[in-house]
């Protein structure tokens, strides 16, 4: 053990005559000493490397994919994302003092609005840092939660559509049934302007506007399209999104010892 | 309530039910600590794992948990 823990003090500095084929390009990635000491010591202290846990990630990522599901149970054929598995996953997190921060990737068509809103107000709420990444789509009810997020990124190429919300399966014929729409859409329009740059009167014409979809109302957003609207903050990928959750931990962690920055 | 780009047909489209791609109308999840395994059983008491649902990135790398590996509680 004596013997080992001298090697790893002297490998990062001499690593040529160990391994002379290694290009120099690598280098970067090798371990400071201290922390190859680190991990040494590790090693000694619980015996075996295998059975050891693996570190536990300072950030965390939440993939949300498919048709999100809530009240009802899609068919198997369905791409879901349940909301039984979204939200202890967010209270775990919340209560993890280990966890710094939440990267929320979106690849969503939309699905239940009570479960969208419910993540989307999950992830507002949470008082760790979290990041969005839209890539591929983030449409319909994925938008609330796009935009829950502190920090909310959008890949070049992915697109959000907004659109009215309608009703399938219930006969329209009474009054109410209006009401009860207009009331589920007028819950996510309050959410999303009210935690997203973009105005109501702007996400409202974008909702309602036709011509922009062939067979529809409503408009797709397109990476920028999304950021100059309002409703998104940036464009980006997984670099933008990593690099923003971490300025964002630094911000909300008060400085304390070495510990934080390791 | 649904609100989704994709047309309510599509959803509930019943001849979709049972497509070649997913037979896993008969899905099992597996609990592994903090992370929850969609597995398919197989005979034999085996089960292929489908998806893992975790937010530590971390356990994506498990070489024992990767979608299409196979485990046994015998």
């Amino acid at each position: 053990m004596k013997n080992n823990e001298t090697n790893s003090g002297e490998t990062p500095y001499e690593p040529t005559p160990e391994n002379p084929h290694e290009p120099g390009l690598e280098q970067p990635i090798r371990q400071s000493p201290r922390k190859q000491k680190m991990v040494l010591e590790n090693l000694k202290s619980v015996g075996q490397m295998t059975t050891a846990a693996p570190v536990e990630s300072k950030i965390h990522t939440m993939i949300i994919v498919g048709q999100i599901e809530g009240h009802l149970i899609l068919p198997p054929k369905n791409k879901t994302t349940k909301y039984e598995h979204i939200i202890p996953q967010l209270v775990a997190i919340e209560q993890n003092p280990n966890i710094k921060g939440l990267l929320v990737i979106l690849n969503t068509v939309g699905g239940d609005v009570e479960a969208g809103l419910a993540i989307a107000e999950m992830l507002e709420s949470l008082s760790k840092a979290t990041v969005s990444l839209v890539l591929g789509g983030g449409h319909s009810i994925g938008v609330p939660i796009a935009i829950a997020t502190d920090y909310s990124f959008i890949a070049e190429t992915a697109t959000m559509t907004i659109h009215p919300l309608r009703l399938n399966g219930l006969v329209i014929g009474v009054p109410q049934t209006y009401e009860y729409l207009d009331k589920m859409q007028d819950r996510v329009i309050k959410f999303v302007t009210s935690h997203s740059k973009i105005s109501e009167e702007r996400f409202r014409e974008l909702m309602f506007r036709t011509g922009d979809l062939v067979r529809d109302i409503g408009t797709v957003l397109v990476g920028k399209d999304a950021v100059s609207s309002g409703l998104i903050d940036e464009v980006g990928g997984i670099n933008q999104a990593l690099k923003k959750l971490n300025e964002l931990i630094e911000l909300k962690s008060p400085p304390l010892g070495k510990e934080t920055q390791q | 309530m649904l609100y989704t780009i994709i047309p309510f047909e599509a959803i509930f489209d019943p001849d979709l039910e049972s497509g070649p791609l997913q037979s896993s109308g008969d899905e099992v999840e597996i609990k592994q600590g903090s992370v929850s395994l969609l597995t398919q059983p197989l005979p034999g008491g085996q089960f292929k794992i489908n998806r893992i649902i975790s937010t530590d990135p971390q356990d994506y790398l498990r070489p024992e948990w990767q979608p299409g590996s196979t485990m046994s509680f015998f």
